[in-house]
């Protein structure tokens, strides 16, 4: 046990919802279906504008495209036009993360049972219902549009920037769309923040702050000034496999150049277990443990320390031993430093058993920086739920033959217990454990059979 | 500039801050407020007619105004 507050253990909270919305899908069967096929986003975008980049080289990206909520809400709320009106007034003109954060909300709500079409959620679920947003710095895209747009035409500046600009607009749009009025705030770590805001959101779950939490992921944006100074921190991809843009995200591979930026979106919805059974809600897994830690260092390097500590913080509040566990979602971004870091944590607390499984979903989905912890539960949720985890299409050549890492092809598991990694600039490393609930047997949801064979 | 021309950069104003309008909707015996325009969505309005028409109303004169018809008045006078 390291330092600092004890880790003892904490009570597991009910999942009564896991949504995403993303290129992979937006909903989680189909989300489950793509990620067992090993299906992969990233690509090289057409018509990019390169001349921000010294070399001409645009980066790749598995985008989201273009996003409105009105074809959001044709599809998702055909049967709810008074919900899907309010979507379109309060989050159609705001910024990518809020759009995307007031639909993949709706869409966890409805999943969980506690937004019936065409009838509000309850007054007394929506008042006894808080609300986590991760991420901070959302909309630097929009942000650096309207500076630019600025300088052109000083005297169209709108008077909304005052709002847009600021995370809490998705706190303002997403408590909007669902009626949810219990407490509620954005959650900031960096590309951590989507773990940190799941773990924050169990511990108010556990603590009876909130009878329930919904946790919201959105998807974040960066401007072209903030992706190019990511490629000169060398921790992106881009030179290498330009003409096979699926191939260029490589975690665990020794070929691998560095992260690819992702969007996607994700929600949850958190509830004591005893609650959720008592309004006969499914519970898809529970949120049994969880730890973070800092590397009391500035900066942007990985430290197996902080990685190490936040791992065991999080199975000991799991009241788990590391040979419970059978299935990490590994941080795993395919940067050249990270993974070999990673990698070494990983030993050091699970050593080399053949039954663990070690994965990242990052050559899928693409790394979704403050969102990526939370897509990635989800991720992590619908392969326990499956019984199978996804391939990792792009290893060939693994980096170290003493890791237990899934494979080029989805593989058939037995999964019951996964700890999900997500770490961050600014030394913030931060570890969830996600278990299928005591009765369930795996294989609950189908599986595309001829990915498994 | 007529005022017929003027309600409509106002109009057209108003449907890209509020694009759930119709056009028909939005008539000069409405006020911004009756069509759904909270504080903010009506400043983005108010904002972007002044620079279309590229002119500049004393906030205060512009609170003044509670209709589109009175809108387009003050607009009017300033052209």
């Amino acid at each position: 046990m390291s330092a600092g507050v004890p880790d003892r253990p904490v009570p597991a909270v009910a999942v009564t919802a896991a949504a995403v919305l993303g290129p992979l899908g937006d909903r989680l069967a189909d989300f489950t279906a793509a990620l067992l096929a090993g299906r992969s986003a990233v690509t090289l975008p057409a018509g990019a504008d390169p001349s921000g980049t010294p070399d001409g080289m645009v980066l790749p990206v598995a985008a989201l495209g273009p996003f409105g909520v009105a074809e959001w809400a044709e599809r998702h709320l055909p049967d709810d036009p008074e919900r899907a009106a309010l979507l379109r007034r309060v989050a159609g003109r705001a910024a990518l993360p809020a759009r995307t954060a007031a639909c993949v909300a709706l869409r966890a709500l409805a999943d969980a049972g506690l937004a019936p079409p065409g009838r509000a959620v309850e007054p007394a679920v929506a008042g006894d219902t808080a609300l986590l947003v991760a991420g901070s710095n959302l909309a630097l895209a929009h942000q650096a549009d309207t500076v630019l747009g600025h300088q052109r035409a000083p005297g169209r500046l709108r008077a909304s920037y005052a709002l847009t600009h600021l995370d809490v607009d998705v706190v303002g749009a997403v408590s909007e769309v669902t009626g949810v009025r219990s407490e509620g705030w954005a959650v900031g770590g960096a590309s951590a923040s989507g773990s940190i805001a799941l773990l924050q959101g169990a511990r108010m779950v556990a603590a009876g702050w909130a009878e329930r939490v919904l946790v919201v992921a959105p998807v974040a944006e960066l401007s072209p000034v903030e992706a190019e100074a990511f490629r000169r921190t060398g921790a992106m991809a881009y030179e290498a496999l330009r003409a096979e843009p699926a191939r260029m995200c490589r975690p665990f591979d020794r070929d691998r150049q560095g992260f690819v930026r992702g969007e996607g979106a994700a929600a949850v919805v958190l509830e004591r277990p005893a609650a959720a059974r008592a309004r006969g809600a499914e519970i898809l897994a529970e949120v049994a443990g969880y730890g973070q830690r800092l590397d009391a260092r500035r900066g942007t390097e990985p430290d197996s320390g902080g990685q190490v500590a936040a791992m065991r913080a999080a199975l000991a509040s799991a009241g788990l031993a590391a040979d419970q566990v059978d299935y990490v979602n590994a941080h795993g971004t395919g940067s050249v430093l990270g993974d070999r870091t990673e990698a070494d944590s990983l030993l050091e607390v699970f050593g080399a058993r053949p039954s663990l499984r070690i994965n990242s979903t990052k050559p899928l989905t693409g790394h979704c920086l403050s969102a990526a912890g939370l897509v990635e539960a989800v991720a992590v949720i619908a392969q326990l739920r499956a019984g199978a985890c996804h391939p990792n299409p792009n290893l060939a050549r693994p980096l170290d033959p003493r890791l237990p890492l899934v494979g080029t092809r989805a593989e058939r598991h037995p999964l019951r217990t996964a700890l999900t990694n997500s770490f961050a600039f600014g030394g913030i490393n931060a570890s969830v454990v996600l278990r299928l609930p005591e009765a369930a047997g795996p294989a609950a949801v189908p599986s595309p059979d001829p990915v498994l064979s | 500039m007529t005022t017929d021309e003027i309600f409509a950069v106002v109009r057209r104003n108003l449907l890209e801050v509020l694009p759930e309008l119709t056009e028909s909707q939005i008539t000069l015996d409405h006020s911004m407020r009756d069509l759904g325009a909270n504080s903010i969505d009506r400043m983005d309005v108010v904002i972007a007619t002044q620079d279309d028409l590229g002119v500049r109303v004393p906030a205060e004169t512009l609170t003044r105004a509670n209709d589109l018809r009175s809108l387009v008045a003050v607009l009017s006078e300033h052209v």
